[in-house]
């Protein structure tokens, strides 16, 4: 956008205080669509303007800070660091672009009677039941969790990278320190981004995505907390349909219903997550092959 | 510019980015700190930006032919962030009580008490026994007080980078004795 257009554009912005014009700056970069750059760029070039023409602090002097740069962080000693670094130090990039495929195809059929649901989020009676180092139980129509297992994959693009910060910011937001946003989507999906429900004892996280030829999938990742209630939610499927799949030290449940596809996976104690859509099993693949890398 | 000799290189890549740092120094502090609302951890950042844009350009010149360099800066300065947040919340939520009473110093041996019969030490006390008292402390300030390596640095005597590299130590020790698997209990 010229400069002039986009002066004209927003300079209705000029009328809010330097505290509104920061939360509005908070906003716009948080957005889960990206936020608008232009106005993130004159929000700003106003904020400097006027701290300029009535210094308060509230920004660092220019030269104090060049200075400073060139005594202590401009040395030797930090050629080639960074004191923040941009990707997680366990080789595990925050979104990074598209990794070698992983993952190792374990088929393990089992037998089952009939029943399709798709995954639900429902709230279940809490029964206290301990799941740790169970093991992942299902009968002919139902299949939950009850032990953890073993995760990979990356961003392609601008767009993956965008839904992968969204998802991440969702779970920091959360407070769930494992690695579970997916880094790739598959082409053509959007999403308006991820909504949190939060309540006394536990989190979900909802992001869904379509595209226009009426295909869609979402991401949910419910976290019980103390509830420990991992068991009690239940995912309905078509007879035979459950195979195991592990990436990247994750072991995935992929289940069938109809003509969905659901991928689910556990770490035993208070994290569900679940990938499900009619989309196809290779974007399913990919989607979970991509997470934490 | 591969025919330039390294000193030139290096020179060009001063240049340039003093000429981005009084460009945008103040813009990318006002992008991080409205974020971050820590006046020193944001000028921390933003020095930091400026320094990849310098490593960046010492390796090759994509940076000045970049089309957006203040959207490369706003970018780095943006994962920068999220990697610190991430960071912020895996450690202040997983193992530090936000009452400073926690981190009072190390009690003399006769007054530690030990868990309860049957209950192992608590994160805390864990922490203790993994860490140093000066890591104890270094972890303190820059995770609880978050201050930055600046400040850390300052106070201790040391280089920022030596700061860092002590963090890192740091999060390894407790990586190694807090596996990546363990949750964090709500209360």
């Amino acid at each position: 956008m010229a400069s002039k257009d986009r002066d004209e554009k927003y300079a209705y912005l000029n009328q809010f205080d330097t505290e509104q014009l920061e939360e509005l700056l908070r906003l716009e970069s948080d957005s889960p669509e990206g936020g608008d750059e232009a106005m993130i760029d004159y929000i700003l070039e106003v904020i400097v303007r006027r701290e300029r023409a009535n210094p308060t602090g509230a920004i660092p002097d220019v030269e104090k800070a060049w200075a400073e740069f060139q005594t202590y962080y401009n040395i030797p000693e930090g050629d080639g660091i960074s004191l923040y670094l941009t990707q997680f130090p366990e080789g595990q990039p925050c979104c990074k672009p598209k990794p070698a495929a992983g993952g190792v195809r374990r088929r393990g059929l089992v037998a089952a009677v009939a029943g399709v649901i798709l995954f639900s989020v429902v709230m279940a009676q809490a029964i206290g039941i301990d799941v740790l180092g169970a093991l992942s139980r299902w009968s002919g129509e139902l299949f939950h969790f009850t032990s953890p297992a073993g995760r990979s994959a990356p961003v392609e693009n601008e767009r993956n990278e965008h839904y992968c910060l969204m998802l991440q910011y969702a779970l920091d937001d959360c407070g769930i320190a494992e690695d579970l946003a997916p880094t790739w989507y598959p082409d053509g999906f959007e999403t308006a981004g991820p909504v949190i429900s939060k309540n006394k004892d536990e989190n979900i996280i909802f992001c869904d995505f379509s595209n226009d030829t009426g295909k869609f999938f979402s991401i949910r990742i419910h976290d019980y907390g103390a509830m420990l209630n991992t068991e009690k939610q239940d995912f309905e499927k078509d007879p035979d349909s459950v195979e195991v799949y592990s990436a990247s030290g994750k072991v995935f449940y992929t289940l069938s219903n109809s003509n969905s596809k659901t991928a689910t996976w556990s770490d035993g104690e208070a994290l569900v997550m679940a990938i499900s859509g009619n989309f196809s099993e290779e974007e399913l693949i990919a989607i979970i092959d991509s997470i934490g890398g | 510019m591969p025919s330039k000799s390294t000193e030139s290189r290096e020179a060009i890549a001063n240049e340039f980015v003093e000429r981005l740092y009084r460009q945008y120094f103040e813009v990318l502090f006002v992008y991080v700190n409205a974020r971050l609302d820590n006046y020193d951890v944001s000028q921390d950042i933003v020095q930091d930006v400026f320094h990849d844009a310098l490593n960046s350009l010492r390796e090759s010149d994509e940076l000045i032919r970049h089309p957006n360099q203040i959207g490369w800066l706003k970018k780095t300065a943006k994962n920068k962030i999220l990697v610190y947040w991430r960071w912020q919340r895996r450690y202040v939520s997983r193992y530090l009580s936000l009452e400073s009473e926690h981190f009072r110093e190390p009690a003399a041996p006769e007054e530690t008490g030990v868990g309860q019969c049957g209950q192992g030490p608590s994160p805390v006390e864990q922490i203790r026994e993994v860490l140093v008292p000066e890591d104890l402390k270094l972890l303190k300030w820059l995770t609880l007080e978050k201050k930055s390596h600046l400040e850390v640095s300052q106070r201790l005597g040391i280089t920022i980078y030596t700061s860092q590299k002590r963090l890192e130590r740091v999060r390894k020790k407790l990586y190694k004795a807090f596996p990546e698997q363990e949750r964090k209990k709500k209360k």
